[in-house]
């Protein structure tokens, strides 16, 4: 059974290769481009693993992150947040909300994929 | 007869054992076990002060020249004290609800809380005592001389020699030390008090020692020593009652006032009194101690009589003359303490007194009036009162002293104490018309007091000066000029009377004349009116009106403490506000109004410590909206001038440093404000910038990492990047634009501009664009526009970013931008108009700010940064113009800009 | 109350009366009368003053025994 990812985020061309990078390793991709869309996509299918960027429209990451946490049904999506917020506070608060992982743009693409791989390799 | 020295170290051991006394009296005080908070004996034995060297010396003195004519100076108190019952009491009660300091301080109150009368009074009492104060002086040197004969000190040769000197100095020490301990009347001058009901004990044994001496020691018996004296002629017309009779009204009257209205007993009467019901035992014990100390009096002056030949002793001194006679130098020593017991008592009462009243109602008022108080400095102020009042002791005892050496040799004793009984008479009707009759009002009793003393010193004080030569003696004899009708001793020809009773006839007819006089054909005002009815009618308040505060306003509580502070001290403030707070069930730290009440019980406090007219100016100050009418409030403005002109300047002070207060916090605010967004912009400029960042690094990395990727999806990536690298450079290129403007590192190139070239030439470079998207751009130009001044390139680049914006908002295919170029009256306008979805009108501010994004959700534009409409406001207002955008008629946004001809 | 200041007004009266000139005239007969030994004037004078201080302590004493309010004196 195919782990399924689900990436968030607003600009297309990030979307695109973060498609890219998933499906190349192997998993199940889907997409969506704000957080009510994220939102919806959960509640539809869980996914096993988010890729979050934080600034989007609707609904903002930590937003999405704090309803994921919330919601004793999701405890065991996993959250990596994306994004070009590089501040320390600004990991903490992302860390706190519950977030498994904090990464900032631009990224390693071979290092998204490993960390990708490690959380959803062990479940 | 006894070395002089020994005199000296006994007098000093026993002032030492009074300091002791004293110290030990304040001391229990201090530590709230107050020796004379629960004993009406100390009260009594410190009234007993009235009894001074004159008593002591004079009384025996009087008696071997007019036999009982000695005894009304103390059947006056008595009767009085019968009296005491009423009008004691009512004036006890009157200052303590006033917080009466003295008697000027009385009767300043009672007629409006006015600073003149309180001046007037204490200027009589000063000058009318000083008199008194020389006496003592006088008793004290020659007593010391009785008893030293011998060595020939003390005789009032030089000034260093003068014992006098030395006991008015060590009088003005133990005052000041005190007297002058803290400055606040509720709290009493305790050790004082113990130390002078000590020394009334002293004298009084003394007194007797020598009377049981005299009577069973020199007689037998007193039967013996009448018997004896009948034998003698002289003595037998002393006996009769004609001798004393012809003043015995008059000096019964004297007496009767003086007993309370001399400023010495009025302090320790009135002002030291704790506790009303000590009147009580007061009333009848006090006449009981001047039995006692009289009793005596005529066994010793007939002693003396018989003993020594007529004329060879002053009778003055027999007291002491009799022992040393006798061979009996202890028990004179001892008398001679006794004399210096009642002498030093007397001085230092009616020092303390009289210093209070000099430093409250003259020395405070006039400082107040002509503002050289410095208000301004918030320090402690009870350090410049204490000041006052020790300067004040100093000053008053070396007057006294003065007066004792210039005046003092050509009196007796008596006549001197008498002078200075008049003097204090004069106060009579003012206070006692004072709490009996409303109608009593300030000018009256200001015109009684100067025609009183006025009349006094005419016929009492100028005269001792003619008698002691500083006056020619004409001035006795013949009046003044030869005028016989102003002979001094003979006014208007009444003739018949002794000094004292003519003096006192007269100076009372023209003072109650002048008090009645006025009183009744004037008019008062709101705050004497108020004041007359408190203190006339003071057993007729209920508790519940007990709060005879007046005060129509508030003040803040703060305020008030720390106006408190200034006079009593902080602590001392803190404290009794606290007692007050808390026995009311109050917080004042949670309530910062004050209510009527607290006003005025602040106001009382004050008056303890400065005066209560003071005490009100210091009060009108705080409490806004204060008033008990038009009339009143000019009152008090006109007395307190100075310091309310004082406080408005201040309020202006505080009006002015709260503005820049304000200010200060205003622009702190916009800081913060401005701080914040240039947070908020780095943070956007931030993550605008990372954004193509990452699709240019992770497409790079895709790419690198999987060379077999399929070719079109590779050149599909590439194409990415280089979008991606593009609209980053496109970024970091506006970015910097904007900040060099912003920051006016901008190079212009300011030149004459061809708009219409401008327009042109922005048009063909984006022709390629508008092709590609199949949207139709027309160009609407005129065929010569006047030159404008600019900078070519950036209204090039205004263009440009106006015309692409209008195009990435059309619709493909269906879109449609129009350009035109119009000349106005003062610029050049240029508009740019598509029919894309046009723009929020609650936008429209907005849309030029920095990183602002088109579109109801942001879900762009890859092309757009948010930057281009700001620069373009930069570049337009930097020249002159104005930028906006306004709706088309059709849907559609159109933008425009103006540029002047002028230029910026 | 009313009855101790009505009494207090009587015995200042008194004293008044007592201790000034013309009922002294009347003690006035010289050194000739004594009781025990002392001239008539002095004995009535200080006899007198003693029994109006005594009388005025008692009025007091009555006054604190029967417990009447302190307050309200014209």
């Amino acid at each position: 059974m195919k782990k399924s990812v689900l990436v968030v985020d607003d600009e297309p061309n990030i979307v695109l290769s973060l498609e890219f990078l998933m499906k190349q390793a192997g998993f199940d991709v889907r997409v969506a481009h704000d957080g009510d869309e994220a939102l919806a996509a959960v509640k539809e299918r869980i996914p096993d693993l988010i890729l979050l960027d934080l600034m989007i429209p609707k609904r903002d990451g930590y937003d999405v992150c704090q309803r994921i946490r919330s919601n004793p049904d999701w405890k065991d999506i996993r959250v990596i947040m994306l994004t070009a917020k590089g501040r320390e506070i600004d990991r903490e608060k992302g860390m706190a909300l519950g977030a498994d992982e904090y990464v900032t743009k631009p990224f390693s693409t071979r290092e998204l994929t490993e960390r990708v791989k490690e959380l959803l390799g062990a479940g | 007869m006894l070395p002089g020295w020994l005199i000296g170290v006994v007098s000093f051991g026993y002032l030492s054992l009074l300091f002791a006394v004293a110290y030990y009296g304040d001391r229990r005080a201090d530590r709230g076990r107050s020796l004379i908070a629960a004993n009406p004996y100390i009260y009594t034995l410190s009234i007993a002060v009235y009894c001074t060297s004159w008593t002591f010396y004079g009384s025996v003195g009087r008696a071997a020249s007019t036999g009982v004519g000695f005894l009304p100076i103390y059947l006056g108190p008595t009767l009085m004290f019968v009296l005491g019952w009423f009008v004691i009491r009512k004036i006890i009660r009157i200052s303590k609800t006033q917080n009466i300091t003295s008697i000027a301080d009385f009767i300043a109150s009672r007629y409006g809380k006015s600073h003149l009368l309180g001046g007037l009074v204490t200027v009589i009492a000063v000058v009318g005592i000083m008199p008194y104060i020389s006496l003592q002086l006088k008793a004290v040197n020659t007593s010391f001389g009785v008893l030293a004969i011998d060595t020939g000190i003390a005789q009032s040769g030089s000034v260093f020699q003068d014992t006098a000197l030395y006991v008015a100095l060590l009088m003005a020490v133990f005052s000041i030390l005190f007297g002058t301990r803290h400055i606040d009347a509720t709290e009493h001058h305790e050790g004082m008090v113990v130390a002078v009901a000590f020394e009334s004990v002293v004298k009084l044994l003394a007194f007797l020692a020598v009377g049981v001496f005299v009577t069973f020691g020199l007689f037998d018996g007193l039967g013996d020593l009448f018997g004896r004296a009948a034998k003698v002629p002289e003595l037998v017309k002393l006996m009769d009652f004609d001798v004393a009779g012809a003043n015995w009204i008059p000096l019964t009257f004297l007496a009767m006032m003086a007993i309370i209205l001399l400023p010495r007993q009025f302090q320790v009467a009135v002002v030291e009194n704790t506790d009303e019901r000590h009147l009580d035992k007061a009333i009848w014990l006090f006449p009981l101690y001047l039995l006692a100390i009289n009793v005596f009096v005529l066994p010793i002056a007939f002693g003396g009589l018989l003993y020594f030949p007529s004329g060879s002793v002053d009778a003055d001194t027999f007291v002491l003359a009799l022992p040393m006679a006798e061979q009996r130098p202890w028990l004179a020593l001892f008398v001679f303490i006794g004399g210096l017991s009642a002498a030093t008592g007397m001085l230092i009462v009616a020092t303390i007194a009289l210093s209070t009243m000099v430093c409250n109602d003259l020395v405070m008022p006039v400082l107040l009036r002509f503002g050289r108080l410095h208000l301004s400095e918030s320090q402690d102020l009870s350090g410049l009162l204490k000041g006052i009042r020790r300067g004040a002791i100093i000053l008053i005892l070396l007057l006294g002293y003065l007066y004792f050496r210039l005046i003092g040799e050509s009196y007796a004793l008596v006549t001197i104490g008498l002078v200075s009984f008049a003097a204090s008479a004069q106060f009579a009707p003012a206070i006692l018309g004072g709490i009996y009759w409303k109608g009593g009002s300030r000018n009256g009793a200001a015109a009684g007091l100067t025609a009183g003393f006025a009349v006094w010193a005419y016929t009492l004080l100028l005269p001792s000066f003619a008698r002691s030569g500083w006056l020619p003696g004409s001035f006795i004899d013949a009046g003044p000029l030869g005028l016989a009708l102003l002979k001094p001793y003979a006014l208007f020809g009444l003739e018949g009377l002794d000094h004292i009773s003519h003096a006192l006839f007269w100076s009372l007819l023209a003072n109650i004349g002048a008090y009645v006089g006025l009183s009744l054909f004037g008019r008062r005002t709101g705050i004497e009116r108020i004041q007359a009815m408190l203190f006339v009618e003071v057993f007729r308040r209920d508790e519940a009106t007990h709060s005879l505060g007046h005060w129509r306003g508030t003040a803040a509580v703060r305020d008030l403490r720390n106006i408190a502070a200034r006079f009593v001290g902080r602590q001392r403030a803190d404290q009794i506000l606290g007692r007050y707070a808390a026995s009311r069930g109050l917080d004042l730290a949670k309530d910062t109004e004050a209510d009527a009440d607290l006003v005025s019980f602040v106001e009382k406090l004050l008056a303890g410590a400065i005066g209560a007219a003071s005490a009100r100016a210091m009060i009108a100050t705080s409490v806004k909206g204060e008033g008990i009418g038009i009339e009143e409030i000019m009152e008090v403005l006109d007395e307190t001038s100075q310091v309310l002109e004082y406080s408005r300047r201040l309020e202006q002070k505080s009006a002015e440093l709260e503005e820049a207060t304000r200010d200060l916090r205003e622009a702190n605010e916009r800081l913060k404000e401005l701080d914040r967004l240039k947070d908020e912009f780095l943070s956007t400029v931030t993550h605008e910038l990372r954004t193509p960042l990452t699709s240019i690094r992770s497409f790079s990395e895709i790419l690198h990492d999987n060379p077999d990727m399929v070719e079109e999806q590779r050149n599909e990536f590439l194409s990415i990047v280089i979008r991606e690298s593009e609209r980053l450079s496109r970024l970091i290129n506006q970015i910097l634009d904007l900040a060099r403007i912003e920051s006016g590192h901008m190079e212009w190139r300011l030149g004459d501009v061809d708009l219409r070239q401008v327009v042109e030439e922005a048009a063909s470079s984006l022709r390629h664009m508008f092709d590609d998207s199949d949207i139709a751009l027309e160009v609407s130009l005129p065929d010569s526009v006047p030159i404008v001044q600019g900078d070519r390139d950036q209204l090039t680049q205004v263009v440009i970013n106006l015309l692409s914006n209008a195009g990435k908002f059309c619709e493909p295919k269906k879109g449609r931008v129009v350009v035109r170029l119009t000349t106005e009256t003062d610029g050049l306008m240029v508009k740019v108009a598509d029919n894309g979805p046009g723009i929020d009108p609650l936008d429209f501010g907005t849309v030029f700010e920095k990183f602002y994004q088109g579109g109801a959700d942001g879900t762009g534009n890859p092309t757009g940064s948010g930057l281009g409409l700001a620069i373009c406001r930069s570049i337009v207002e930097f020249l002159g113009g104005r930028i906006w955008v306004e709706n088309a008629p059709g849907q559609g946004a159109t933008f425009a800009f103006f540029i002047p001809y002028r230029g910026s | 109350m009313q009855g101790t200041s009505e009494r207090m007004a009587a015995l200042f009266l008194l004293g008044a009366l007592l201790l000034n000139p013309p009922l002294l005239d009347i003690f006035d007969v010289g050194p000739g009368t004594t009781v025990f030994g002392i001239p008539l004037l002095y004995f009535y004078i200080f006899t007198a003053w003693g029994i109006l201080i005594a009388l005025v302590g008692l009025v007091i004493r009555r006054h604190h025994g029967g417990m009447e309010p302190p307050d309200r004196t014209g």
